[in-house]
């Protein structure tokens, strides 16, 4: 009886491998293909889930997308003159904040050491004798925060910018998606309204036509134009332009072209978050 | 029979993989999703203004200079050198070669014009391109007498920042502080000073004969209020900044406050007509509030407790304020009226000097815990987190820029021979510490509205 069992479990356990080397595997070979694609960026190779090893500084310089076009000859096409004329400005001339005119003494005595504080403006002209700056900044303390925003901010980093790179998917191997890998080279160029009040409502779309070399073969279209471009809302105004902007500015990409025909045509969704 | 069943249960699930995985290879556009990008300064190019004449050139120079340490001391922008351009503009009505601005990695390009027509007026005309669209953003002029340079430069600023950002700018606006120094007798002072929100052209508000605290900015007008402490009692002014008439808040004709009774930190209502304040009366503080032209003063809360410190939220309808009600100094937020009172700080810690952000969402606040002091913000409602921008030996007094992105706050910083006081600014992001140009030691910003 034992025995039995034992065989149907080893009669269930080949079936099953049986079955699904029918049923996957001749997909997966397909896919094989293209993970022997090497891919000249920080990503190497691409496969159906985006498996990548994290890494601290990334000694790759990374290559710079440089947007080398052959000069403009400069068509003198005369703008129209600047049509807003906002307000003519009559700026009043400053008689607000007169000082006080009251006779001083002139010493002023000053115990700390005269430590000339850097006038911020050369020209401007002392209503009164000024005081001195009595004492240097604390510099240490300065610099160290600085020194602190840097990490903070350096933390805040896209995870493909080079320097660092955050592991995603198993995060053993090096392989990405067809979308990891445009998403990896746009995400550098999009500066991200996430400090505007509300960035959930800022989601804008651009449809992206590439060229089989990476290089953009039109003119980078903002889904829902009007919406966007004419709304009362700046922030998504500015949401959209900066998105096209995005597009544009790392262009040309670098992706397999093998694989043309899957990226000749990509939709970026770019949809900030609060963070 | 159970393997059976389980096996054919396996096997179905194979199959529905492989099906889901055919489905996803489509003919449609690849779908990409960005959800984080960068959040770094935004490069633009900015080119000495243009002008037919030497001096036009010079002022040229000039406001392209303001301009410059504008955008950049917003933290937002990261001007380029100059010494990288290649294109030279000779002529602002002509499309620039973009590709050379993209070349030297300039997102927007800055080109301006400076002339004087027959009046002797100074016109400044200006357009901000966008290099990778290759399209213009901005073109505007402005005029001014020529002595107001400074301040077109300023607008110039803030119609970019604007454009740009999608917030108004902050940087045709002055800021009003307290210097700190000593008299004749090394007794020490406390001084008002003015200034553009730059540093330049600072000049003194009062004279040393007494001292003159905790300015407030009216939001709506060249008004501001302080606290004059002089033989031990402090008396809440208005100061007319335009005509320089100051006058006591409350004199003789106020029962309410006369007889022992003193008044602390009036803020203005965002329609710049009515004041909220603390009022000392037996020992306690209450608040109150006031009204500019009628001068009626009107008791918003009433208890045994010390409520101090409060402040309009943008549309008018609430206050938040400071209360040892409970104890240690929290935050509390209650309707104009002084009805539905409530609490909205919980931390660690004792809860003081909220501000509200012109924007709304955010209400500023200073936290101590033991000797460490924080500058911080938390939502209005008091939901979510607190967010910590600074932390020192010694903070106080937040005060917001005009668009509600910077935050001005006294630092103390300790030394040998006392505590060494500063102004410092920082962004929402707790980043772009910068201190603010001042003379000396400085306490107490206030920063103005947007000027006309």
């Amino acid at each position: 009886m034992r025995a039995f069992a034992s065989f149907i479990i080893s009669l269930g356990l080949h079936l099953s491998l049986f079955a699904s080397a029918f049923i996957y595997f001749p997909r997966a070979a397909n896919e094989l293909d293209s993970e022997s694609v090497l891919v000249p960026i920080e990503l190497v190779t691409l496969a159906e889930d985006t498996n990548i090893r994290a890494a601290r500084p990334d000694p790759e310089p990374e290559p710079e997308p440089d947007i080398v076009q052959p000069p403009e000859p400069v068509v003198a096409e005369p703008e129209p003159e600047p049509e807003a004329e906002p307000e003519p400005v009559p700026l009043p001339p400053e008689e607000e904040a007169e000082p006080e005119p009251e006779p001083e003494p002139e010493a002023e005595p000053e115990p700390a050491p005269p430590e000339p504080e850097p006038e911020p403006e050369p020209e401007r002209t002392a209503p009164e004798p000024r005081q001195r700056e009595e004492q240097g900044l604390d510099l240490d303390a300065l610099s160290s925060l600085v020194d602190r925003s840097r990490q903070q901010s350096a933390q805040n980093q896209p995870a493909d910018e080079g320097e660092t790179r955050q592991g995603a998917g198993a995060g053993t191997a090096m392989t990405a998606t067809m979308s990891d890998l445009f998403r990896s080279q746009t995400a550098r160029c999009w500066r991200e309204p996430s400090d505007a009040p509300d960035p959930e409502s800022l989601r804008v779309s651009v449809e992206v036509q590439l060229e089989r070399d990476g290089s953009l073969g039109a003119a980078p279209r903002l889904v829902d134009a009007n919406r966007v471009l004419g709304s009362s809302n700046s922030y998504l105004r500015l949401a959209g332009e900066r998105a096209v902007r995005a597009v544009i500015e790392c262009a040309p990409y670098a992706m397999p072209a093998g694989q043309y025909q899957q990226w000749r045509r990509i939709t970026v969704n770019f949809e900030p978050s609060n963070r | 029979m159970r393997f059976l069943a389980r096996l054919a249960a396996l096997l179905g699930m194979i199959t529905a993989l492989a099906a889901a995985a055919s489905a996803q290879s489509g003919d449609g556009p690849l779908v990409v999703t960005v959800t984080e990008g960068n959040v770094d300064p935004f490069p633009i190019a900015i080119t000495d203004f243009i002008g037919e004449d030497a001096e036009s050139v010079e002022t040229g120079a000039d406001i392209a200079r303001v301009v410059t340490n504008n955008l950049e001391s917003s933290g937002l922008f990261a001007p380029v050198d100059q010494d990288a351009f290649i294109e030279d503009i000779s002529n602002i009505d002509l499309r620039p070669r973009f590709a050379d601005w993209r070349l030297v990695n300039a997102s927007a390009l800055l080109v301006g014009r400076v002339s004087v027509d027959e009046q002797g007026r100074l016109l400044v005309a200006f357009r901000l391109w966008d290099t990778a669209a290759e399209q213009q953003l901005l073109g505007m002029q402005f005029t001014s007498v020529p002595e107001n340079w400074r301040r077109l430069a300023h607008k110039v600023s803030d119609a970019i920042y604007e454009r740009l950002t999608g917030e108004s700018g902050f940087f045709d606006t002055r800021i009003v502080y307290v210097s700190e120094g000593e008299g004749p007798e090394g007794e020490p002072t406390r001084r008002l000073v003015i200034m553009d929100q730059d540093g330049a052209n600072p000049s003194f508000l009062t004279d040393r004969s007494y001292m003159a605290l905790l300015p407030n900015y009216s939001p709506t007008n060249q008004q501001i209020t302080y606290v004059s402490f002089r033989d031990l009692q402090a008396t809440s002014y208005l100061y007319d900044l335009q005509t320089g008439r100051q006058e006591a808040l409350f004199d003789g004709s106020n029962a309410a406050i006369t007889g022992g009774g003193q008044s602390l930190s009036a803020r203005f209502h965002p329609n710049g007509r009515e004041l909220v304040m603390s009022v000392e009366r037996r020992g306690r503080h209450d608040l109150y509030g006031f009204d500019l032209r009628t001068r009626a003063l009107r008791q918003l809360t009433n208890n045994p407790s010390d409520d101090t410190e409060p402040t309009y939220s943008p549309d008018g309808e609430q206050i938040a304020f400071a209360s040892n009600r409970s104890g240690q100094p929290q935050l509390y937020l209650m309707n104009a009226d002084g009805s539905e009172q409530r609490r909205i700080s919980f931390g660690e810690g004792r809860y003081t000097s909220p501000v509200w952000s012109p924007r709304g969402d955010l209400i500023a606040f200073i936290k101590q815990q033991g000797s460490m002091f924080s500058l911080g913000v938390m939502r209005a409602d008091g939901s979510g987190e607190e967010r910590i921008l600074y932390d020192g030996y010694f903070v106080d007094t937040p005060a917001w820029s005009p668009n509600g992105r910077i935050l001005l706050f006294t630092r103390g910083d300790y030394s040998a021979n006392g505590t060494r006081y500063s102004i410092w600014s920082v962004d929402l992001g707790g980043f772009n510490l910068r201190r603010l140009p001042t003379q000396g030691a400085a306490s107490d910003a206030a920063w103005s509205p947007l000027l006309d």
